[in-house]
């Protein structure tokens, strides 16, 4: 499947030379061939089907099957047109899908076309158009890759199934889409026959591949038919529609479902092209493929070779049929993404699996087996394409864009990711923080209560305090006991004489004592003086040594000085008693006489000085 | 005199520093008592001078209290002198060890008898 699907989309340009092994193939080496041939296209094809060429496989496919299948047996074409046309109409209904969406308008198919005519004999450059398109989307970038793999093998299909027609295989491979590689060989051989008209039908008949072998394909093609013509809106209807029914018949895969559903198509259109002749005329794939049918197909087909050969030409088909299989792919693929690779290992391997994966398709088998001699015989024209094809740097490219987007989003997502659980770790640390910080408040909040009690304890040590004697208490004075510092506790204020007198007389008496006290004290300083000198004199005596009695000297020298100062303290306390005696003396001859007239007066007081003294003043 | 030994020597500067130090700090209270004398006689002096008592009177208080405060700066002085004093016994008594402390010991655990052994016999060359 994979084999004809990919054959077709790149073969049709490459497909002349593909055709011509293929009929080889087909006729006699077919195991061989195939084996030989899918083995070595295989990786390419693989590679291109993976991602488009499932889309650009199936109608590939079809193609293939179809010429095959007409080679082979018109009968299986029959049942296998049947089987396929579900797949066809999956592929083509994609591929229309597909289309639709890319929103190829009449222009671009017109483009197209034209591209297709003038790029009708070389394959490259309806890669080129197809290599357009593909910026748009990875399948036509592979598309052109897997088309040129493709194409080989549809081409090796077509011619195949052209092989007979072996002019129309090579012709188709470079013009037409690889995946309506039945139609395109049909557009190419009648191209090469009719030359731009032919090309564009071929180019039509490679878009109309798809159509038209689901018109084949689809014995209700009528209205499928009309579906296409339709062109890509109601292709991707149909087709995709049709392509759930060939997933239906065939899980396996998507891409072989399209690929057979081509390729049952250019069975059949092989075999009607190959009843009509080697001509395969485009239309005519659409109408011979349905034989039966051939006039209203052919009408049909025209219209839809026309209406999709736009889209269907080799960008258009190629992409439509990448498209298309990457579409079905994705369903294949939910149901089994083998179909792709089962495909291209079908048809690559052998016919035998393709005839397997076909055969669960139903009528298939048949299709499988011309899909399988067209891809033997694409094989040999896959290898030559190889070389071409082998341009996976687009696929790369695409897949590097394509991983790049996906790593950015990848990124962001991550990124967003990763800030925020930053920022959730970083808020979170922080309200822990807060909230340890506030426990912590209200804790030292509530225990300070708890502290200011344990302070009042203290009171429990007040034993080394003694107590204050007090001998007596007068009006003025507290008059301590022995052992306190004072003798007496007095007010602070002196307002008459006697309390000055008993005032001065308390500091007489303290100062006269501390006269007493530092004279003993001179005689310690003294008697310490004279220890020091003593000293000395031993220690020069003994011949301590000069430091020593360094030491002493000096200790000898303050010893004297500090004589010297109780000498001074004691001249200081001297003096002060002696003072005070003294004002104290002056301070009762000067008042003593008034107050004593105060005393003998019956009054307690005098009155005003200046009742006394106001005469002489006056 | 010559009886002075080293140990002699140590006990009487340590209790000499004592003395000195109980001494100055006697002292040092008595001159505080005695600064607070002055300060009450200046005061009181004041009080006298309110009033009315003559001049005299006044001044000669006030002069007292300047004694007075007199005398407790000298008992200061005396303290701080004490001080002095009793940090140069200690000095002395560490000289003391410094140069003696260790030929004492060996003396006293000489092998031999060295009572009568003159200094320059072990003087330093």
């Amino acid at each position: 499947m994979s084999v004809g699907t990919v054959p077709a989309a790149v073969p049709e340009p490459n497909e002349p030379p593909a055709t011509t092994p293929t009929a080889a193939g087909d006729a006699t080496a077919e195991p061989g061939l195939f084996t030989s041939l899918l083995t070595a296209v295989e990786p390419a094809r693989s590679d291109g089907f993976h991602l488009d060429p499932a889309a650009a496989g199936s109608s590939a496919a079809f193609h293939t099957q179809e010429q095959t299948a007409d080679d082979t047996a018109d009968s299986k074409a029959g049942t296998r047109g049947s089987g396929r046309r579900d797949s066809v109409w999956r592929a083509w209904m994609l591929a229309g899908a597909e289309r639709w969406k890319k929103g190829a308008g009449a222009h671009v198919k017109r483009l197209e076309v034209q591209k297709a005519q003038a790029a009708a004999n070389q394959v490259r450059e309806s890669r080129q158009v197809k290599v357009n398109r593909s910026e748009g989307s990875v399948s036509n970038s592979r598309s052109g890759n897997a088309g040129s793999g493709p194409n080989g093998a549809a081409g090796k299909g077509t011619g195949g199934g052209a092989q007979k027609n072996s002019k129309n295989a090579p012709k188709n491979g470079p013009k037409s889409s690889p995946v309506n590689s039945g139609g395109g060989s049909a557009g190419t051989r009648s191209g090469g026959k009719g030359g731009d008209t032919a090309a564009n039908r071929g180019a039509s008949g490679g878009g109309r591949g798809p159509a038209p072998v689901k018109d084949h394909t689809g014995t209700g093609t009528a209205p499928r038919g009309t579906n296409k013509p339709s062109s890509a809106g109601a292709g991707t209807a149909g087709g995709k529609p049709g392509a759930p029914g060939a997933k239906g018949d065939s899980k396996t895969a998507p891409a072989p479902a399209a690929t057979r559903g081509p390729a049952p198509a250019p069975v059949k259109g092989g075999q009607g092209k190959a009843t009509d002749s080697q001509k395969g005329k485009d239309l005519a794939a659409g109408p011979k493929t349905g034989p039966g049918k051939p006039d209203p197909r052919s009408g049909r087909a025209q219209p839809q070779a026309t209406g999709k050969p736009d889209p269907a030409k080799d960008g258009s088909a190629t992409a439509a049929g990448q498209k298309l299989p990457e579409k079905q792919t994705p369903g294949k693929n939910g149901q089994s993404k083998t179909p792709p690779a089962a495909a291209a290992g079908e048809t690559k391997p052998g016919p035998k699996p393709t005839a397997s994966g076909k055969t669960p398709d139903g009528k298939t088998p048949s299709k499988d087996k011309s899909k399988d001699e067209g891809k033997a015989s694409g094989a040999p024209g896959a290898p030559a394409a190889v070389g071409k094809p082998l341009n996976t740097r687009e696929s790369r490219e695409t897949g590097y864009r394509d991983g790049t987007r996906a790593a950015r989003v990848t990124a962001h997502v991550k990124s967003y990711g990763d800030g925020f659980k930053d920022g959730w770790t970083d808020t979170s640390e922080a309200a822990a923080r807060e909230k340890t910080r506030l426990d912590q408040a209200r804790q030292e909040r509530k225990t300070p209560r708890k502290e200011p009690q344990p302070v009042p304890p203290k009171p429990a040590t007040p034993p080394t305090v003694q107590p204050l004697t007090v001998k007596e208490v007068t009006a003025t004075h507290v008059h301590l006991g022995d052992g306190t510092a004072r003798p007496s506790l007095a007010r602070g204020e002196v307002r008459s004489l006697k309390q000055f007198e008993r005032r001065l007389t308390d500091k007489a008496e303290a100062l006269t004592k501390a006269a007493e006290q530092t004279k003993a004290l001179k005689a310690h300083a003294d008697a310490q003086a004279d220890r020091a000198l003593r000293l000395l004199e031993d220690a020069k005596t003994v011949q301590g040594g000069d430091k020593l009695t360094g030491a002493l000297a000096k200790l000898h020298d303050t010893a004297r000085a500090q004589a010297g100062k109780a000498e001074e303290v004691h001249k200081q306390a001297l003096r002060s008693a002696e003072a005070a005696r003294t004002v104290l003396a002056n301070t009762t001859t000067r008042y003593q006489a008034m107050y004593q007239a105060v005393v003998d007066s019956p009054e307690t007081t005098p009155a005003e000085a200046a009742f006394y003294l106001g005469d002489h003043h006056g | 005199m010559a009886d002075l030994t080293y140990r002699q020597l140590r006990r009487a500067v340590t209790d000499l520093g004592k003395d000195v130090t109980r001494a100055s700090e006697a002292i040092r209270g008595r001159a505080q008592q005695i600064h607070e004398e002055a300060e009450d006689t200046g005061r009181v002096a004041e009080l006298i001078r309110a009033m009315g008592v003559d001049t005299a009177t006044t001044a000669e208080t006030t002069e007292l209290s300047k004694i007075m405060a007199g005398m407790s700066q000298a008992a200061n002085a005396y303290a701080a002198a004490a001080n002095t004093t009793a940090r140069q016994a200690v000095a002395a008594h560490e000289q003391a060890v410094a140069s003696h402390d260790g030929i004492n010991e060996a003396y006293n655990r000489a092998p031999v008898d060295v009572s009568d052994l003159k200094p320059a016999w072990l003087q330093q060359q």
